[in-house]
């Protein structure tokens, strides 16, 4: 398949091994058109000790909906914030950091001042805004 | 309700194959996870708080809307003027205390909301 057709995202919550919490379904955007695409663009980006505003080369002529955030390290590392848009104010990403909506530009900075973090990006793109719809299943 | 470890695992997936590097298991030991809760956003509301309860002890906090209710519900944390929109989910780990929404529409919106505390 050269393109994708359907990026779907869901959240499941366990207590041990128990599965109590799915009440946030499954979202998923579909494209309905031959013309119309939608995907998940990953990025990873090593960050430098005590890296401060670092810019991220991003493609900024895109349909961004959800950005995924996330250190390659997994729990346990807290040493990674972002800056989204140009804002001022910054987000850690411990580990995992969800957001909506456009993304035009994305700067990283590293607290650690002795190890290299590695910042994945997931970014769910659409190519056509009236040709991709969003829908959700319910638990 | 005594605390316990909790897993929250964020799946994403490309016509229906995980995207690789998989997203890590988000993992808290001795935590208590909340139920999926409801709160109205009255219609066309600016920074209207948000009554999420005990968000001193919150270490993720996920919202969302459903898919009908996009591009309508922006949230601001901490006092910050930005504005976060919840297109349809967003999901945080900033240490919270304060927590405000907006609404676009001239309709009361339901934003539901579920907090791992510590």
């Amino acid at each position: 398949m050269s393109k994708a057709d359907a990026v779907t995202y869901e959240s499941l919550s366990f207590y041990a091994d128990k599965l109590v919490n799915i009440r946030s379904g499954r979202y998923t955007y579909f494209s309905k058109s031959a013309d119309s695409t939608v995907k998940v663009y990953i990025s990873i980006h090593s960050v430098a000790p005590s890296a401060v505003d670092e810019p991220l080369g991003l493609d900024e002529d895109d349909n961004t909906k959800l950005t995924f955030l996330w250190d390659t390290a997994g729990t346990g590392s807290t040493a990674l914030s972002v800056k989204t848009n140009g804002d001022t104010d910054s987000r850690a990403v411990k580990p995992v950091r969800i957001l909506s909506g456009k993304l035009t530009s994305l700067t990283v900075s590293n607290s650690d001042a002795a190890v290299t973090n590695y910042l994945a990006i997931g970014r769910v793109v659409t190519s056509d805004n009236t040709n991709v719809i969003l829908t959700k299943e319910s638990e | 309700m005594s605390k316990q470890s909790v897993e929250i695992r964020d799946l994403l997936y490309e016509d229906g194959k995980q995207v690789e590097p998989f997203i890590p298991v988000s993992s808290y030991e001795d935590a208590i996870l909340s139920p999926w809760n409801k709160v109205t956003v009255s219609a066309s509301a600016t920074n209207e708080a948000l009554a999420i309860s005990d968000l001193s002890t919150v270490k993720r906090l996920d919202l969302y809307v459903e898919p009908s209710d996009v591009d309508k519900i922006t949230v601001k944390y901490n006092g910050s003027s930005k504005a976060y929109a919840v297109s349809p989910l967003e999901a945080t780990t900033e240490n919270i205390t304060g927590i405000t929404a907006s609404n676009s529409s001239a309709a009361v919106v339901n934003l539901y909301w579920r907090a791992v505390y510590v």
